[in-house]
């Protein structure tokens, strides 16, 4: 089951021409400053760091893919949020197990899916009262912590048993 | 050989395909400016990784401006970035300014010429036949390079066809996927106008994407934007128009108010009797409209 990706612009090495409209709706922050990205992967885990032209270390993101798998009931309420979605194609059956308590980091992940805020007007009011930033990040920002991914499992499962 | 033959040129071989080995990868985009804020920001990520250089440099597009020619990568990348390039192996991928001088079909001209580049999956992945787009494995990355400039972005075209072969044959953990034109971008490009480059931003967010998500992308890495944008975690954003209704509705009220509010009789008259006058000189006309534009604010 795939559970969406990060996009990430970065035309922003050689810092010339930058410019911004505003935030897009996808997006979680943007600026228009020169920089470049470092991403460190670490097996089931992938940090990006945006690093500015005056080394300042402006935004930080982290995705974590969760490995684990699930056996043929599908019995794997581990209180891991991703194994709830990845055990089960019976969307009844998934409703069944409970699911794990929401943390920051599903917020995050589900925060899009549900209601993508269109940024511009309350941007662009704020903007024009303010100046406009070079900097455009949400107002209400989710706490900095990683994005949970689940993982797609690999191999076909068995049917669910019926007794 | 080219340069080197000293102990400061080398490269690292790959990790095993598939194993779980930590590695660093530096993403640069629209890069070869030549000005200071290139060079600052090379030195910045160095100094953050505290002088050792990330274990690949991913390019994505734009190498060298205005043109990708042979002084201009010269001059604006492998110079700029020698000490890096020496000791790392890049990828990369092609973008607007590296095409004026580089060709496709005979896959002739300076980016072609710079980059030797897998034609049949020779660091992994499925063969795709041209140096335009291609994939490699790194570790548990499944890192796939395509073309948003020159190769046939419709869904049915060779290069998605070989993505969905190349998608359904990996078995790495990750998958990375990097271009050009990004599907969503709102920085010095818009990806919501149709207009903009050829509308190639649109082209590979409806028709590309769909394959890519489809087969489990974790992350794609775009430029061509000159800004630096990060999405949340997102799935199946399609939309011809993704958020553009807000600045879309704002433009078209700025226009009615210009057009519709304020032609007056008046201005009608005047543009009939325009027309039937004699045509005036190009500068004439525009100075004439300058004028108008200003009385009417």
């Amino acid at each position: 089951m795939h559970e969406g990706a990060v996009y990430v612009v970065a035309g922003h090495a050689g810092g010339d021409r930058l410019a911004l409209i505003d935030l897009h709706p996808v997006m979680y922050t943007a600026e228009a400053i020169s920089g470049s990205v470092v991403l460190q992967f670490n097996g089931s885990s992938v940090t990006g760091v945006n690093i500015r032209e005056t080394g300042v270390v402006s935004d930080t993101f982290t995705v974590v893919k969760a490995t684990q798998t699930c056996g043929v009931d599908g019995d794997c309420d581990d209180a891991n949020a991703c194994t709830d979605d990845t055990c089960s194609a019976d969307p009844a059956y998934t409703r069944r197990i409970p699911r794990a308590a929401p943390t920051p980091t599903s917020a995050t992940a589900s925060k899009f899916a549900t209601a993508p805020a269109p940024a511009s007007f309350r941007h662009r009011r704020r903007a024009a009262r303010t100046g406009t930033p070079a900097r455009w990040t949400r107002a209400i920002r989710p706490p900095a912590a990683p994005i949970r991914h689940c993982r797609k499992p690999r191999v076909a499962r068995p049917q669910r048993r019926t007794s | 050989m080219l340069s080197g033959d000293d102990s400061d040129h080398y490269f690292v071989t790959a990790p095993p395909v598939g194993s779980s080995q930590s590695f660093t990868a530096w993403l640069i985009g629209d890069s070869g400016s030549g000005n200071a804020s290139q060079y600052a920001v090379r030195d910045q990520m160095l100094s953050y990784m505290s002088g050792d250089p990330p274990d690949l440099v991913l390019h994505v597009g734009d190498i060298a401006y205005p043109w990708g020619t042979i002084p201009n990568y010269s001059n604006y990348y492998f110079d700029v970035y020698a000490d890096i390039l020496e000791k790392r192996v890049s990828w990369p991928t092609i973008g607007n300014h590296d095409a004026g001088y580089s060709f496709p079909d005979t896959e002739t001209g300076p980016y072609y010429q710079a980059y030797s580049l897998p034609t049949a999956g020779e660091a992994g992945g499925v063969a795709s036949g041209t140096e335009s787009y291609y994939s490699f494995d790194y570790a548990n990355v499944h890192f796939i390079v395509l073309d948003s400039q020159f190769s046939d972005r419709t869904p049915t075209g060779p290069m998605a066809t070989w993505l969905i072969d190349d998608l359904a044959a990996t078995t790495q953990d990750w998958i990375v996927a990097f271009w050009h034109h990004p599907p969503y971008t709102h920085g010095s490009h818009n990806s919501d106008n149709a207009e903009d480059s050829q509308a190639r931003h649109q082209d590979m967010r409806e028709n590309i994407i769909k394959i890519l998500e489809a087969g489990g992308v974790d992350l794609v890495l775009t430029g061509h934007s000159h800004v630096y944008e990060r999405s949340y975690l997102i799935d199946q954003v399609y939309c011809p128009a993704c958020g553009a209704a807000p600045t879309t509705r704002l433009r078209a009220t700025r226009h009615w108010l210009r057009t519709a509010a304020f032609s007056t009789a008046a201005t009608a008259t005047r543009r009939r009797r325009r027309l039937s006058e004699e045509p005036q000189p190009q500068h004439a006309r525009r100075r004439g409209l300058r004028r108008r534009r200003s009385r009417r604010r």
